[in-house]
C-alpha cells in the first residue's frame, strides 16, 4: 500500500485549485493515505477536503522568526526543520507530489526520503529536476503563456498523475453552516449574490465604482441582496461598494475564518467576483460562479473549475498584460462595463447562457469526457493556437509517445477533427496561423529554426529540458529549408509547409486504428478537393 | 562623412534597438565634442580639457590596454565596456569577443552619437548593444537583467580615460556590482544613526529596510530616547549661550554612543542621517578603527549650516543638493560630496483602498501635509475658496488659515499621511522656504513628499524645481506650477478631469517603483562607497566562526561534523555555508540537507522582504 505525501504550500486560492489532484490521487489502487502539507492559516480550509488523511501544517512564520539573524539557525531554526521532516518521514512517503513550484518545495521534496517526486524536485548534482512531463510543461508555460490552453488545475491533476473523476465537494462543519445561517437570517429575499471584489494583485482589481455601480444594477434588476467577502484589506473598498445598498448589503470582508467564508459562499446563489482565492473557493462548493479576469489573470490558465463557470475578459490586444505588474493605464479596467458584469451575472443567475458580447470576452466553462476544464464562448485572435496545442499536448505528455513530426500531424489531424469538429478548410487555416504565431511569438527565425534574439537562444522552452516547443520546431525548419536553400518568400515557406503537412498525415495514416483510418480516408479524398487559401497574413 | 557614418551607424542600432537609435539622433550636438586629429590621423575627442584616447597613436594605447586585460573569451560571460569614447579599445576588444557578448555603457549620449558620427560602421557591428545616458542605477539594472535573461556572468571593463573623466558615474557602477557581491556573504554591517527627532526620523526607517533589503546588515542607533531630554535641556536656562553650550554637551555625548555602538556591532560602516550626532572627534576615531564614515545631509544647505562643522572629516557626504553647494563644500576641504535625493518607500508609501469614514476624514478636493512655512501660508491665503484642507504643526497664528487648519496643527503620523495622500483629490505639494513668498523661483532639489506622494500613485501639484524634470517628466507623470495664479487654473482644471489625474498618478507612481525608491537610493550610496574604496571589505561583524558555530550546535553532533570543514574560514553566513555543502558532488547527508532547506527558506523569506 502506498502512502503518498502531497506539499500544497500555496495561497487560498491555489490551494483550492490543488483540491481535484489530491480527490485523484485518492482514486489510485493501493493508496493507504494521502498527506497533504499547507501553510499553517490554511489548515481549516485543508480540513474540509474529504479525501486528505492528515493534513500537516506548515509554520512559515515562526521558521522565518527563527531564522532572522546569522547567529540563530543552529539553534533555533535547525530543530524546527529537524521536527518538520520527522513528521513528514513518518509515516515515510512512497511518492510526493509537490504542486508548490518554488525552489524550497522542490529542495523539500528533493530531500525527504521517497521512491518517487512528482513535480519539482531536487539533487545536488543538477539542482532543479523536472521529471515528469507536465512539470515540465509547467515551467514552460512561465514563459510562453500566450499558447497554453489548460487550466492550472488541470495542470496540478496531470501532475499528480492520479485517476481523474468528478471532484469532491467540500464538507462544510457545522459550527460554520450555523454560522451562516445565522449571518444571513436577514436576507430572506432571493436571489443572494457574494461578490469579492478582492484580488491579490492591485491591478488585478476592478476599480471600486465599477463594483459599485454593478451591485446597484445587480439589486435594482434582479433585487438581489448582496454579501461581500474578502479579506480586511477589502473592507474599506467593500464598504463604498454596500453603501449605496442599504440593509440589502452586508459586509463580511476581514471577518470571516475559512470555514465560515466557505459555508457563506455555500448559502450564495451566485458567485461574481476576481480571479482570487473566494472565485476558485466558490468553484470548489460547485456553485454558479463569474469570475472577471484583468491584467495578468487569465481565464485559460485560471478560469473557476467548475461546470457552466463564466469569465469575463477585456477585449484588448494588451491582454493577458505582459507588464508584470508595472502597466501605468490598465485599459482593461475602463473596457469591462458594469453594464456587461451585471448583465451576464444576470443570465448567470437564472442559469441561462450569456449571451456573447462585442465589449469584451465571454466565456463558458465545462468539463470534457476526460473530466478537463474547457472553455467555450467568445474566440479571440490567438486563440486557435491555444487549441492547437491544447489538442496535442494531453495526448503527448500523457504517454510515453515518442513527440516526432508525424505524431504531431496525426494529433493535429484527429484532435481538431474530434473535438471541434472543424472543416478542412479551417483545420488547414488553424495548423498554419498557430505555427505562424507560435513562431512570431518565440521570434524564431525561419533560416535556422531558432530564436533571433541572442537572449532567447538560451530559452528555457527552447533548449534540450524544455522540450515542448521543439516538434514544431522540427517541423518548420524541415520546411524552411525546403528546396535549394535559396531564400523563397513567406508565402511560400507557409504553402510548402502546409503541403508537407498533409504528406506526413498520409504517412502515418498506416499507423492509425481500422476506424480512424477509414475517416482519415475519407478526409483525405475531400482534402484533395478543397482549395487551399493562403493565410490571411503572411506574418514570419 | 559624419552624417553618412552617423546614419549607417543608426541604422545597425535600429535593427534591434529603435528607441536607443531614436535616443542618440536626438541626443547629437553639432559641435561636441570638441575633436583632435591624433599623430597618425585619426579622430580624438577631447571633454572638458580630457582627451578620450592617446593624441599620438590612439589604436596603439587601445591594443595596449586591451592586452593588460589578459581576456579569455569565456562563453558564459557578457562584457559591459564602461566608456565608449571613439571606440579604437572597442575595435580592439572586438578582436576577442563576440559582438552579441558586448555591452557599451557610455553616460555622455551625446559623446556616443559623436563616436558614431567619427567612426565607420565596421566599429560598431551587428549584435552591440548600447546603455547610453542612463541613471548609474538603472544602468545597472538594465546590465543585470540582460545577464539575467542569458544566465551569464557579467565583468566590467572600465575604460581609463572615461572613467577618469567621470569617475562618479563608472566607479559607482563598478561599486554597486562590488557591493551586491558581498552581499552573497552578509553583506556589510552598517550602524545607521537616527536623529532625536525632525523630518529626517522616518527616512531612517526606510534606509534600514532598504540597505537590509538589499542584503546588508544594518542598525539603527535609535536616539529618538534623548528627544524628551533634549527639550528638557532648553527649560533649564533662559540664556542662549548656556543653552547652546548645555545642547552641544549633550550632542557630544550622543555622539560618543556611536564610537560605542559601532564598536560592539563590529560595523563596517556608520551612516548618519541628517540631524542625528555627528562630531569630528568620533568621525576620526571611527576612521582610525577602519569603519568608514558616511552622512546623509537630506537638508537644505541654506537652512542649516552644521554640515560646515563635519563634512570635511568624513568619507563620504551625500546630499540632495549640487552646483553652489558642491563649490561651498570643496572650499572647506569636503572634496567629492555625492549628490543623491530622497525617495520612497512603496512599502509604507502606496495606493490604499479607504473606508467611506476615512475618505471623510481625510479626503477633501486639494490637501497638504507639511509645516507652516512662511511662503506655504502666503500662498495657502490664496485657496480658501477651495475644498482644502491643512495637516501638520508649526501653523501656530496662521489666520484665517486656521479654518482649514485639522486637528489644531497635531503632528501628523506615517500611516496617517499616506492615508491623506490617497484620499486627496489633489496633493498640494509648496516646498518651503523662509526667505520666498509663495514659489521659490531658485528652489532645486525635490523633498521628500514629492516621491511619496507619487509612490503612492497620488495626485499632486508640485512647485517647479531645478531638479524636477530629471525625476519625473512634467504633464505625464507629475503636474507642476510657477505662481499661484497657475496652480488655481490647473487644480480646476484637474479637479474636473479625474481620468487625467488617475493616468498621470498612475505614470508617476511606475516611474518612482522603477527609479526613485530608497532601495535604488541605497544601491547607488552603496556604489559610490564601494567604488571609492575598491579595498573595502566587509569585517564580517557579527556573522559567527565555525568555531562558535560548533560550540552552539554541540561538539559531538552531526552538525558540529558538518561544521568542521568551515573551520578557520572566519565569520561565515548560512548562504555562504549551504553554497558550498550544494557545491560538493556527492550524497548528502541529513543535516547538510537541512541546511540547504533552511537556506532556501530564508532567500525566500529576503526576496518576500520579510527577513
Amino acid at each position: 500500500m502506498k502512502e503518498i505525501l502531497v506539499i500544497a504550500l500555496a495561497r487560498l486560492g491555489d490551494l483550492v485549485q490543488c483540491f481535484p489532484a489530491i480527490s485523484d490521487l485518492g482514486r489510485l489502487p493501493e493508496v493507504n493515505g494521502v498527506d497533504v502539507l499547507v501553510q499553517k492559516d490554511l489548515l481549516p480550509l485543508a480540513k474540509l477536503h474529504p479525501g486528505i488523511r492528515r493534513v500537516i501544517p506548515f509554520a512559515g512564520d515562526d521558521l522565518l522568526s527563527a531564522i532572522q539573524h546569522d547567529t540563530d539557525w543552529i539553534e533555533q531554526g535547525m530543530p524546527l526543520v529537524d521536527e518538520l521532516l520527522s513528521t513528514l518521514e513518518n509515516p515515510r512517503p512512497d511518492v510526493i507530489v509537490n504542486l508548490t513550484h518554488t525552489a524550497f518545495s522542490g529542495k523539500l521534496s528533493g530531500i525527504l526520503p521517497s521512491r518517487e517526486v512528482r513535480g519539482r524536485s531536487f539533487q545536488p548534482e543538477t539542482e532543479t529536476i523536472l521529471a515528469d512531463r507536465w512539470s515540465r510543461y509547467f515551467f514552460t508555460l512561465l514563459e510562453s503563456r500566450s499558447c497554453n490552453a489548460f487550466n492550472l488545475t488541470d495542470i496540478h491533476r496531470d501532475i499528480a498523475g492520479g485517476i481523474r473523476g468528478l471532484c469532491e465537494k467540500p464538507h462544510l462543519p457545522q459550527r460554520a453552516l450555523k454560522y451562516a445561517a445565522e449571518k444571513l437570517r436577514t436576507f430572506r429575499r432571493r436571489p443572494l449574490i457574494a461578490l469579492g471584489i478582492g484580488a491579490h494583485h492591485v491591478l488585478r482589481r476592478w476599480p471600486v465604482e465599477e463594483w459599485r455601480r454593478t451591485a446597484v444594477e445587480l439589486q435594482r434588476s434582479c433585487r438581489a441582496d448582496i454579501v461581500l467577502v474578502g479579506d480586511a484589506s477589502d473592507r474599506g473598498a467593500a464598504e463604498a461598494v454596500a453603501e449605496p445598498l442599504g440593509k440589502h448589503a452586508l459586509n463580511l470582508c476581514g471577518l470571516t475564518d475559512v470555514e465560515q467564508l466557505s459555508a457563506i459562499l455555500d448559502r450564495c446563489d451566485l458567485f461574481l467576483g476576481h480571479d482570487s482565492g473566494p472565485l476558485h473557493l466558490a468553484a470548489t462548493l460547485q456553485k454558479p460562479c463569474v469570475g472577471l479576469y484583468f491584467a495578468m489573470a487569465s481565464a485559460w490558465e485560471t478560469a473557476p473549475y467548475v461546470s457552466r463557470g463564466i469569465t469575463i475578459e477585456p477585449d484588448l490586444p494588451c491582454y493577458p498584460c505582459s507588464e508584470e505588474g508595472r502597466c501605468p493605464d490598465p485599459k482593461c479596467h475602463r473596457v469591462v462595463t458594469p453594464e456587461a458584469v451585471a448583465a451576464t451575472a444576470k443570465l448567470a443567475l437564472r442559469g441561462e447562457i450569456p449571451e456573447l458580447r462585442s465589449d469584451c470576452i465571454i466565456r463558458i466553462t465545462d468539463f470534457d469526457p476526460e473530466y478537463r476544464l474547457v472553455l467555450d464562448g467568445s474566440r479571440k485572435e490567438g486563440d486557435e493556437k491555444r487549441l492547437f496545442w491544447g489538442g496535442i499536448l494531453p495526448a503527448v505528455l500523457n504517454t510515453d509517445a515518442t513527440f516526432d513530426k508525424d505524431n504531431l500531424s496525426l494529433y493535429v489531424y484527429g484532435h481538431f477533427q474530434r473535438h471541434w469538429e472543424w472543416d478542412l478548410q479551417q483545420l488547414k487555416h488553424s495548423v498554419l496561423t498557430s505555427v505562424q504565431r507560435t513562431l512570431t511569438d518565440l521570434q524564431i527565425s525561419p533560416k535556422t529554426g531558432m530564436p533571433e534574439d541572442p537572449l532567447l537562444q538560451n530559452h528555457p522552452s527552447l533548449t534540450a529540458e524544455y522540450p515542448i516547443f521543439r516538434p514544431l520546431l522540427d517541423l518548420y525548419k524541415v520546411d524552411c529549408l525546403a528546396g535549394d536553400g535559396k531564400a523563397v518568400t513567406a508565402l511560400e515557406r507557409i504553402l510548402a509547409a502546409q503541403d508537407r503537412l498533409l504528406q506526413r498525415i498520409s504517412i502515418v495514416e498506416e499507423v492509425l486504428t481500422s476506424d480512424l483510418k477509414s475517416r482519415i480516408a475519407q478526409a483525405m479524398d475531400q482534402f484533395e478537393k478543397v482549395t487551399v487559401e493562403p493565410p490571411l497574413t503572411p506574418v514570419l | 562623412m559624419d552624417d553618412h557614418y552617423f546614419e549607417q551607424n543608426l541604422q545597425i542600432i535600429a535593427e534591434t534597438d529603435p528607441a536607443t537609435a531614436d535616443k542618440l539622433r536626438s541626443a547629437r550636438k553639432p559641435g561636441y565634442p570638441e575633436i583632435r586629429l591624433s599623430k597618425d590621423r585619426l579622430p580624438v575627442p577631447v571633454v572638458g580639457k580630457k582627451s578620450l584616447h592617446s593624441t599620438y597613436h590612439p589604436r596603439a594605447e587601445a591594443a595596449k590596454w586591451v592586452a593588460s586585460l589578459k581576456l579569455r573569451a569565456k562563453d558564459h560571460t557578457l562584457y559591459a565596456l564602461c566608456g565608449l569614447g571613439f571606440g579604437y579599445h572597442l575595435s580592439e576588444l572586438l578582436k576577442i569577443i563576440p559582438p552579441d557578448r558586448l555591452i557599451i555603457v557610455e553616460e555622455d549620449t551625446a559623446l556616443a552619437a559623436a563616436a558614431l558620427a567619427n567612426r565607420p560602421p565596421e566599429v560598431f557591428p551587428r549584435g552591440l548593444r548600447f546603455i547610453t545616458g542612463e541613471k548609474v542605477v538603472t544602468a545597472h539594472q538594465m546590465l543585470r537583467k540582460t545577464a539575467s535573461a542569458r544566465k551569464s556572468e557579467i565583468r566590467l571593463l572600465l575604460h581609463p580615460a572615461s572613467t577618469h573623466r567621470r569617475p562618479d558615474y563608472y566607479l559607482t557602477l563598478e561599486g554597486i556590482f562590488r557591493s551586491e557581491e558581498t552581499t552573497r556573504h552578509g553583506g556589510y554591517k552598517i550602524l545607521l544613526v537616527s536623529p532625536l527627532y525632525g523630518g529626517s526620523l522616518p527616512l531612517t526607517g526606510y534606509v534600514q529596510r532598504a540597505l537590509n533589503a538589499l542584503g546588508h546588515r544594518c542598525v539603527v542607533l535609535d536616539n529618538t530616547p534623548f528627544f524628551p531630554g533634549f527639550q528638557h535641556l532648553k527649560t533649564l536656562t533662559s540664556n542662549r549661550g548656556h543653552e547652546a553650550r548645555l545642547e552641544g554637551g549633550l550632542n557630544a555625548l550622543l555622539a560618543e554612543t556611536v564610537t560605542a555602538k559601532a564598536l560592539d556591532e563590529r560595523a563596517d560602516m556608520v551612516l548618519w542621517m541628517a540631524q542625528s550626532p555627528a562630531i569630528p572627534e568620533v568621525i576620526r576615531e571611527l576612521q582610525n578603527g577602519g569603519i568608514q564614515t558616511a552622512f546623509w545631509f537630506v537638508e537644505d544647505y541654506l537652512t542649516l549650516n552644521y554640515w560646515q562643522a563635519i563634512a570635511p572629516h568624513l568619507d563620504h557626504f551625500f546630499t540632495i543638493q549640487r552646483g553652489e553647494f558642491t563649490d561651498k563644500l570643496n572650499e572647506i576641504g569636503c572634496e567629492n560630496p555625492y549628490y543623491l535625493p530622497v525617495g520612497a518607500d512603496p512599502e509604507i508609501h502606496r495606493p490604499l483602498e479607504l473606508t467611506s469614514q476615512e475618505r471623510k476624514i481625510y479626503g477633501s478636493d486639494l490637501s497638504h501635509v507639511g509645516a507652516g512655512y512662511h511662503n506655504r501660508r502666503e500662498f495657502f491665503n490664496g485657496l480658501l475658496d477651495f475644498d482644502f484642507k491643512i495637516w501638520g504643526n508649526e501653523w501656530d497664528n496662521c489666520g484665517p488659515l486656521l479654518r482649514v487648519l485639522q486637528r489644531r496643527g497635531e503632528r501628523i503620523s506615517t500611516e496617517e499621511t499616506v492615508k491623506i495622500f490617497n484620499a486627496a483629490k489633489i496633493n498640494v505639494n509648496l516646498h518651503s522656504s523662509t526667505y520666498h513668498s509663495g514659489v521659490n523661483p531658485f528652489g532645486d532639489y525635490l523633498n521628500p513628499r514629492t516621491f511619496e506622494i507619487a509612490s503612492c500613485g497620488a495626485f499632486q501639484l508640485v512647485d517647479e524645481r531645478a531638479y524636477l524634470t530629471e525625476n519625473f517628466t512634467p504633464d505625464e507623470e507629475i503636474v507642476t506650477f510657477a505662481s499661484r495664479e497657475e496652480f488655481r487654473d490647473k487644480a480646476k482644471f484637474y479637479l474636473e478631469h479625474e481620468d487625467k489625474r488617475r493616468k498621470i498618478a498612475a505614470a508617476g507612481r511606475a516611474r518612482t517603483l522603477r527609479e526613485h525608491t530608497y532601495q535604488h537610493r541605497m544601491l547607488e550610496l552603496m556604489g559610490v562607497i564601494c567604488g571609492r574604496r575598491p579595498d573595502w571589505k566587509p569585517k564580517g561583524g557579527d556573522l559567527p566562526t565555525a568555531e562558535e558555530l560548533i560550540r552552539q550546535a554541540g561538539e559531538d553532533s552531526e552538525l558540529a561534523q558538518v561544521m568542521r570543514r568551515f573551520v578557520g574560514r572566519g565569520p561565515l553566513t548560512l548562504d555562504g555555508i549551504a553554497g558550498e555543502i550544494e557545491r560538493e558532488k556527492g550524497e548528502l547527508t541529513r543535516t547538510e540537507a537541512m541546511i540547504l532547506l533552511l537556506n532556501e527558506f530564508r532567500q525566500w523569506g529576503i526576496e518576500k522582504g520579510v527577513v
